[in-house]
């Protein structure tokens, strides 16, 4: 009797766990021929930076019904902030989940493409995205091709000015202050208004902004980094030979020219822990300066030129080296398991070229979202402004073209003009499409990166006493991490890649 | 004699009271300045930032969230829903297999305690359940998946267990059964009216965990409308940041990002309730965890 219970009581709870695994929906891809193209659900996964603009979804419905004439698909999307999505990609590809279309960041792609999960796309593109793969240069593939294969859409993308300032323009002719150009011009616009304007920081930066200094003396210098591990090298060196930034003489002037700021109180004497960001702080009123990519600059003037008429918005680009960065974290890769790859790559083509999609991503529904002027240029609406705002859509979708940007009304008149002259100072370093295998280095790296962030925070706020002693510092705590070992490494690895080109 | 006992114990409670005193105040002053800044106007704490008491009062963040309730309201109702029915099914659950596994007759108790035990130690990880989860239990996007993953905690369950053996003399289940009574009912009308105190106890801690709890939301769930009010928040907080890594890229999204006043006061209103609960059941709280601790 008893061993009959027993018997029951188990097959009682293998049968509750296998009634729990038919819980949940099952989803019916079944669906009829309509002409040529079978009627497809794309399912994508997007990661975005804040939060999702409130009218994306509605926008989403406008491009759905384009897309539905157009190649007979429509797209379900899934979006999420960029940490979670580093966390699920991984899981998301390991388990199958059912996806056509995953926005890959930058790192997490080499670490996926190893792991064989994505599908090897090359062929595809010449058939279903013919028209972006004309304007795209040889460039454009170097960092999503590993092993001589492609597993992500090119971006195709231009934007890659790095971090300018904006600047007050009414105030700088008000106290005539001469034209911003350089680092001393910035400092003589921050002390005139700190000595006339009491009471603001002028630069209400903090670590979780972006301020790039350091790249106004190492990069003007010819210095180019490597990746994020400090790690570089002067451009003019026949072989390139690796050092870390803290090892070169221009990083001495950097320290230099942050004590000054910080000890002339250009920022705030938490910055090394406080989370303001510059740019929120000069749209608030609580800061001169602002740092930002030339495309947040602009989404700045165009809100402000709303708030405060008689503010001048100036953008100012700081000249330096400016390395040509590809776009592999702005493109889609596809899992092995997608059920219609062609497809996404057919929408990708014709977010790029389609002007009326375009312009659905990029402003919004037309007269809803934005109006046209007679000259061409966009106009946002209240409603834009707030519901979806410019650029309010993750950039993955390969739709950044050029030849059909529209200025926006109150946004930086000079746009275009920035753009290129950024464009003309960018150089495409040797190392492009060079990549460090962190394998055999991976404990070191990740002490490096850990001793990285603690120093960041220290000198580029200039919060020690003199350069040379945190110089010491600085080198001495790399040293117990392993950064002689990295640097050796990274070495042997740039000179095997080298000779490969 | 007397009186220099009575010195002792004043001294003593002037010390204790002082240290106890000082120790609350610390861990409350995060907490007042999350409240000041919730209600400090935002130009100023941009300015100056964060401070004990409020700078240029304004109640701009509360109205905003009053104005736009739709997802918090939702958030806060699948966060209710969520929070209340694993609570009442993990108490069902821990208080039951706890009885189970206190039961001397129990053959295979020692087996099973080590079963459960064995998983404190050593899990699958990450992937093998989210794989479970995902593929084979089919639970993406189902509010299951915020209730079930956590829903039998081995530490609770052994603390259960000790606190049953403390409380209830095996003589009462003898006698019940004498009286003719069988397990279930011995369970149900005689056990858990006794341990009472223990499930106040846990049911907090697993409140305040299922509250707290936005990593299944995280992990499992798309559809915003099951999203609960932490990971909402949690999203909020996270904005910033991401936001500035991704203006060093190549021009982030230009979505506003919530202020930082709106921040503190989604933090409030997230929170307060949860705090709100445990004055009222302080007094079980104290007399569970100590009647748990010291089981000798």
């Amino acid at each position: 009797m008893k061993k009959w219970i027993r018997l029951i009581s188990v097959i009682a709870a293998l049968a509750c766990a296998l009634s729990m695994s038919g819980c949940g929906e099952e989803t019916d891809s079944s669906s009829g021929y309509t002409g040529d193209l079978p009627a497809a659900e794309l399912k994508i996964y997007m990661y975005t930076y804040s939060q999702e603009a409130e009218d994306t979804s509605l926008v989403m419905d406008e491009i759905n019904q384009i897309l539905k004439q157009k190649i007979n698909a429509t797209i379900e999307y899934n979006l999420e902030m960029v940490e979670d999505a580093k966390k699920k990609i991984p899981l998301m590809l390991a388990s199958g989940e059912n996806y056509d279309g995953i926005a890959m960041p930058a790192d997490v792609y080499l670490q996926e493409v190893q792991k064989g999960g994505l599908l090897e796309i090359g062929d595809m593109l010449e058939e279903y995205m013919p028209q972006r793969m004309q304007t795209m240069t040889d460039y454009d593939f170097t960092e999503i091709t590993y092993e001589g294969k492609i597993y992500a859409l090119p971006g195709g993308f231009q934007w890659f000015t790095p971090q300018g300032y904006m600047i007050r323009g009414d105030l700088r002719k008000k106290y005539d202050i001469p034209e911003v150009t350089d680092l001393d011009g910035l400092q003589v616009y921050m002390d005139t208004l700190m000595e006339k304007e009491p009471g603001v920081i002028p630069f209400n930066t903090s670590i979780a902004d972006n301020i790039n200094f350091v790249n106004n003396f190492l990069g003007a210098a010819g210095w180019v980094s490597l990746g994020s591990n400090e790690l570089g090298y002067y451009l003019d060196d026949e072989t390139p030979t690796l050092c870390y930034s803290y090892e070169t003489e221009e990083y001495r002037d950097f320290l230099a020219k942050t004590k000054e700021f910080a000890d002339k109180g250009y920022w705030s004497k938490n910055a090394y822990a406080a989370k303001t960001i510059s740019r929120d702080g000069f749209v608030a009123g609580t800061s001169f300066v602002g740092t930002a990519h030339v495309v947040n600059a602009n989404d700045s003037a165009i809100v402000l030129k709303e708030q405060h008429p008689d503010w001048e918005v100036e953008f100012v680009t700081i000249p330096d080296k400016t390395l040509k960065r590809p776009t592999k974290g702005r493109s889609f890769t596809i899992p092995k398991t997608a059920k219609n790859p062609e497809r996404l790559i057919m929408a990708c083509e014709l977010f790029g070229v389609d002007p009326d999609l375009n312009a659905l991503l990029e402003y919004g529904i037309k007269d809803v979202h934005y109006t046209v002027n007679a000259d061409g240029t966009i106009k946002s609406t209240e409603a834009g402004a707030s519901r979806y705002p410019a650029d309010a859509f993750p950039l993955v979708w390969n739709n950044r073209d050029l030849s059909l940007y529209k200025q926006v009304e109150g946004g930086i008149p000079e746009l275009m003009e920035v753009q290129e002259h950024v464009d003309e100072l960018s150089i495409i370093p040797p190392h492009s499409g060079f990549v460090l295998k962190t394998d055999e280095i991976s404990s070191e790296v990740a002490a490096m990166n850990n001793v990285i962030t603690t120093m960041k925070g220290v000198t580029n706020f200039g919060m020690f006493d003199s350069p040379e002693a945190v110089i010491e510092e600085y080198k001495s705590k790399m040293d117990t991490a392993g950064a002689e070992k990295v640097k050796a490494e990274a070495q042997r690895q740039l000179d095997a890649f080298l000779a490969n080109q | 004699m007397n009186k220099i006992k009575a010195v002792d114990k004043i001294v003593f409670n002037v010390i204790s009271k002082a240290v106890i005193g000082f120790i609350s105040l610390v861990c409350l002053i995060p907490f007042i300045m999350v409240i000041s800044g919730s209600i400090s106007e935002e130009s100023e704490i941009l300015r100056n930032g964060y401070s004990l008491l409020p700078r240029g009062f304004s109640l701009d963040a509360y109205q905003f969230i009053v104005q736009n309730p739709r997802s918090i309201l939702n958030a806060y109702g699948v966060t209710i829903f969520v929070t209340f029915t694993a609570i009442v099914m993990a108490l069902f659950l821990i208080s039951m297999t706890a009885y189970v596994l206190y039961r001397k007759d129990f053959k295979y108790r020692n087996t099973f305690s080590f079963i459960f035990y064995f998983t404190t130690i050593f899990n699958g990880g990450l992937l093998p359940t989210y794989i479970m989860m995902v593929s084979y239990l089919h639970l993406k996007d189902n509010i299951l998946a915020l209730i079930l993953p956590n829903l039998i905690n081995v530490f609770f369950l052994l603390v259960m267990r000790s606190f049953i053996s403390g409380t209830v003399p095996e003589s009462i289940i003898e006698s019940a059964k004498i009286d003719g009574a069988n397990d279930f009912y011995i369970y149900w009308k005689i056990i858990l009216p006794l341990i009472k105190v223990g499930l106040i106890t846990i049911g907090l801690f697993e409140a305040v965990g299922y509250w707290n709890n936005w990593v299944n939301a995280m992990l499992y769930i798309n559809d915003k409308r099951l999203y609960p009010l932490q990971y909402v928040l949690y999203q909020l907080l996270q904005s910033t940041q991401a936001y500035a890594q991704s203006m060093a890229d190549t021009g982030g999204s230009g979505v506003q990002l919530p202020s930082e006043t709106f921040k503190l006061s989604m933090t409030i209103v997230t929170t307060g309730p949860i705090i709100l609960a445990y004055p009222f059941l302080q007094r079980y709280f104290v007399q569970g965890v100590t009647i748990g601790a010291v089981k000798g």
